[in-house]
């Protein structure tokens, strides 16, 4: 009878009545007289064709579950915030008003610092009565009510700067000689320190404190009592003395001279400029070695 | 076998079996019509637009 299995494959014979609609259907069954349908449950109307609407909750328990879920959820954390901020809110109230109870606290008072008055010194030779305004000099008259005691100049004072710049008067001509003096100077040859100058610093060098004053105060004979570093040291001056004549000589030379020196050289070579400093320095630090090098 | 390229329902099927067969609608006098066999399944979609009505 049925030719297809997935379909509902019926054979007709003849007219069918209208009832057979709600067999075919599934929503009910023909009456005895064939002149309507018996229609099962949710199912009304002519020959079953209107459906009744089911309950949406009852249709859909889960997804109205979940909403109550969600709501109850959402109150209980706003709920939640709020009692915490009420909590917090009171505890702050309460804890200010124990504040202003019980602790008075002092008014707040800051110290305040002033600066003094710079006060001009003034000359001790000159009378305070013959500062007159010229228009271009200080006048400290009234500095009196300003100046602290402590770091005022007495009037008999004398310094060396004199801040009362006058117009008037007998004023002695500057004598900026020096300055011409030192421009037409010649410069002085590169390399070369003068021997004046350089005698000058060995004979300070040479006022240090000399071996025989490191000997110990109980009269024991320390270990510099050698005489022969005491003529090194003067070997070392007097080769340095030498070295001065001409400055020329390469720091390999003076290493070679003093194999225990070692002159510390920067790692880019000095300028011609800075070439003469930077061998009056190797020279006393060549001092310093070889004082330290026999003091161990 | 005839194929009918309509969609229709299961009310609108049984309509048109039942004119078929009121009609009594043959191709030509050499052939009768006893039986005619079609889809009622009413979950075949209405879009379908293949249906097949055998006649015996």
């Amino acid at each position: 009878m049925n030719y297809f299995f997935f379909r509902l494959v019926v054979t007709l014979n003849g007219t069918q009545p209208a009832c057979t609609e709600c067999q075919y259907t599934r929503t009910g069954t023909c009456n005895l007289d064939n002149t309507g349908c018996d229609c099962y449950t949710n199912y009304t109307g002519y020959l079953c064709r209107q459906v009744i609407p089911e309950n949406p909750l009852q249709s859909s328990p889960i997804q109205g579950q979940n909403w109550t879920i969600i709501v109850a959820v959402v109150s209980s954390v706003a709920g939640l915030l709020l009692i915490i901020s009420l909590v917090m809110f009171v505890f702050y109230c309460i804890s200010k008003r124990r504040q202003s109870t019980t602790i008075t606290k002092p008014p707040i008072t800051r110290p305040q610092f002033t600066i003094p008055r710079a006060h001009l010194p003034t000359m001790g030779t000159v009378s305070r009565e013959l500062n007159s305004w010229d228009g271009f000099s200080l006048d400290n008259t009234y500095d009196e009510q300003f100046v602290d005691a402590s770091d005022s100049f007495p009037s008999s004072s004398s310094t060396s700067y004199n801040t009362t710049y006058r117009m008037s008067g007998n004023r002695p001509e500057a004598d900026f000689g020096i300055f011409d003096e030192l421009e037409n100077r010649t410069p002085m040859p590169k390399g070369h320190i003068p021997r004046p100058q350089m005698v000058d610093m060995l004979g300070t060098l040479n006022s240090f404190p000399t071996l025989d004053q490191f000997d110990e105060p109980s009269g024991e004979t320390s270990v510099f009592s050698d005489s022969r570093d005491l003529d090194e040291i003067e070997l070392v001056t007097d080769m340095l003395e030498d070295m001065t004549k001409d400055d020329d000589i390469e720091d390999e030379f003076v290493e070679a001279l003093n194999p225990n020196l070692a002159i510390p050289r920067l790692s880019l070579e000095p300028d011609t400029q800075s070439l003469s400093w930077f061998s009056v320095c190797s020279i006393l630090q060549i001092y310093i070695f070889t004082n330290q090098f026999f003091l161990f | 076998m005839v194929a009918l390229n309509v969609p229709l329902n299961v009310t609108q099927r049984i309509q048109l079996s039942n004119q078929i067969f009121s009609q009594n609608i043959t191709y030509n006098d050499s052939y009768s019509l006893n039986g005619l066999q079609i889809n009622l399944n009413p979950a075949t979609p209405n879009s379908r637009k293949t249906e097949t009505a055998s006649v015996l």
